[in-house]
């Protein structure tokens, strides 16, 4: 083909172009082949990537999550007018584009200041350009109830969001529930990306669930109870038939009761299931018990492709875990799973139930490989039993840890890899 | 009939008929500056499209032809648009058309569409490209559309982290 072509073409129509990819993985590629594509891919709905993986310190999570997603941030009053003025000031042609980076909006007043006097301009910008919001973010603050009660509004005018990421920090939040009650929430039809960040926040997963539910892909959320409790979980999987991913981070990790699970019926068929439990005093240690996870696990592993657990393999005595009753996991392909399984018994037993696992990803929970580099000789060392036992599927081992990048002075995930044809070479 | 000339870049004339031409929006929009501008009302109106050559306006023409009972779509769908989710009502004719075409063609025509306004054929055009781009490596998509990587030392890397939902601390 001729050269020119692909140069000639406007980004307005590579635009165009890219917003037919329905699928995340071509979009990430597409970010990948040329600083070009990049650029105009920035400006696209980002693509909804789920992640398994859970970082150190979970309330940093939440906050980092606001800061450092891709779009327009807005944190103060400031921010708010400077970004309107901005806006009115686009030549008329381009007053009805998109005025968001990323199509994606976050709203993140923490102090409770921020919010008074602001609602009314906040509903205004929301009426006039909530339209090109795909992704929102938005921290709700426990003392100001106005920033709980104008989600209905502020969704009512956002038509095209697909994807919705609210904080609620650990709050008195009765204060909130009492005084209001959501009106009917709107009709949002590419809306199917739920995460709701921050302590005690059942009642809002379930007042968005009641809605949203069936029409739901993706869902994280923080949770107080044991997976085991069954009310809970009877809500959100009775409304959530079409849930892919689920994500649960449990702060209280007080065990899963085995036996209870057993009455759940799941209809459904997760693809991606990641969970995490710690107890808030150490969070180092996890607080439920493998064959707990297991049991909820064998509910929905015929479907499953993608497992991360963050529990224990060694009781708070010393005594390894026995193992009973590990499902099949005929499509996993990704299994992440704390580092000190690898020495343990039961890594071999797990293994043998997963029929074609292509990687196996050891989370380096206790820092044992952080901001330092992992030679070949220390992974071939530390992987050496572990080539023998594993199923003939299995591609790579890695281990997952994380490293400082001192000039942005946050840490970024780093994978010590080993691959199965590099090794046999 | 009351018929329009619509001359190409390279100056191959085509006779159609206006009725057909108005379904491209440009055509539309020279059609009636044309019959504003004459005092002559029985007057044929000549347009030039000055960057478009006779392959590709023959074929946006031969499309246009084909698909003149077809509805015509908005334009501008910004207040609804949706991801992906675009209804192609792409039919046997409109495969058995562009089957024949290489990616060049494609994209040529992609620009033709877009000026000329024909929201259909640009459609099913970029329907085409996205097609080449679907589940295939970064690689083959530098090689399918001849681009090089620009990056430079460890940015790709960047690009990947940065796109993640939830970096670490």
């Amino acid at each position: 083909m001729n050269e020119d072509n692909c140069a000639a073409l406007l980004p307005e129509l590579w635009e165009h172009i890219f917003s037919f990819l329905p699928n995340e993985e071509d979009l990430i590629n597409c970010r990948k082949v040329c600083l070009s594509w990049a650029g105009i891919l920035e400006k696209l709905p980002p693509p909804q990537i789920w992640t398994p993986f859970f970082s150190k310190q979970h309330t940093a999570e939440a906050m980092l999550t606001f800061r450092n997603t891709c779009g327009t941030l807005l944190e103060s009053k400031e921010d708010l007018f400077t970004f309107l003025i901005e806006v009115e000031k686009r030549p008329p042609a381009h007053r009805k584009s998109n005025p968001f980076i990323n199509s994606t909006l976050i709203l993140n007043w923490r102090s409770a200041r921020g919010y008074h006097g602001l609602h009314r301009e906040l509903l205004s910008l929301v009426r006039q350009h909530g339209n090109h919001v795909h992704k929102l973010l938005y921290f709700i603050h426990e003392f100001v109830p106005q920033s709980m009660e104008s989600i209905p509004e502020i969704l009512k005018n956002m038509c095209n969001l697909r994807s919705l990421i609210i904080f609620c920090p650990k709050s008195d939040y009765k204060l909130i529930t009492s005084r209001f009650r959501f009106p009917e929430l709107p009709k949002l039809k590419h809306f199917g990306e739920l995460e709701i960040l921050g302590m005690d926040n059942i009642f809002l997963l379930k007042l968005l669930v009641n809605q949203y539910g069936p029409q739901l892909r993706s869902l994280s959320y923080w949770d107080s109870e044991p997976i085991g409790i069954p009310n809970d979980w009877r809500v959100i999987v009775r409304v959530c038939p079409n849930l892919e991913n689920l994500k649960i981070l449990n702060y209280r990790g007080r065990g899963i009761s085995s036996g209870q699970f057993e009455n759940i019926q799941f209809p459904l068929a997760l693809k991606r299931f990641a969970y995490k439990s710690y107890s808030e005093e150490n969070q180092d240690s996890y607080g439920e018990d493998f064959n707990a996870v297991m049991n909820v696990a064998a509910k929905f592993s015929t479907t499953l492709e993608t497992m991360t657990l963050y529990v224990k393999v060694v009781s708070e005595d010393g005594i390894e875990f026995a193992l009973f009753n590990i499902p099949e996991f005929p499509r996993l392909k990704e299994l992440s799973i704390p580092f000190s399984f690898v020495r343990s018994s039961i890594l071999p037993q797990l293994l043998g139930r997963l029929g074609n696992v292509g990687k196996l990803i050891f989370l380096d929970t206790e820092d044992n490989f952080q901001n330092r580099l992992v030679g070949k000789e220390e992974l071939d060392q530390i992987f050496q039993g572990l080539w023998t036992q594993i199923p003939s599927s299995m591609e790579e081992i890695s281990i997952r840890s994380r490293q400082l990048n001192k000039e942005l002075r946050r840490h970024f995930p780093v994978y010590h890899k080993c691959s199965n044809s590099i090794r046999v070479q | 009939m009351a018929l329009v000339r619509v001359i190409s870049s390279d100056g191959a004339a085509f006779l159609v008929s206006q009725r057909l031409a108005k379904r491209s929006g440009k055509l539309k929009t020279e059609i009636e500056t044309f019959r504003k501008s004459s005092d002559n009302s029985e007057a044929q109106p000549e347009i030039r499209i000055v960057t478009i050559r006779a392959e590709i306006l023959r074929l946006v023409l031969q499309w246009l032809q084909q698909h003149q009972n077809d509805p015509v779509l908005p334009a501008n769908q910004n207040e609804q648009d949706g991801r992906g989710d675009a209804e192609m009502g792409q039919s046997q004719w409109d495969r058995d058309f562009l089957a024949p075409m290489d990616l060049g063609i494609v994209m040529e025509l992609i620009l033709a569409a877009n000026h000329l306004e024909v929201k259909g054929l640009l459609d099913i055009t970029c329907k085409l490209v996205e097609s080449k781009i679907t589940g295939r490596t970064v690689d083959e998509i530098r090689t399918a559309f001849k681009l090089k990587s620009d990056f430079k030392g460890n940015e790709e890397e960047q690009t990947r982290l940065e796109n993640r939902w939830c970096v670490e601390n």
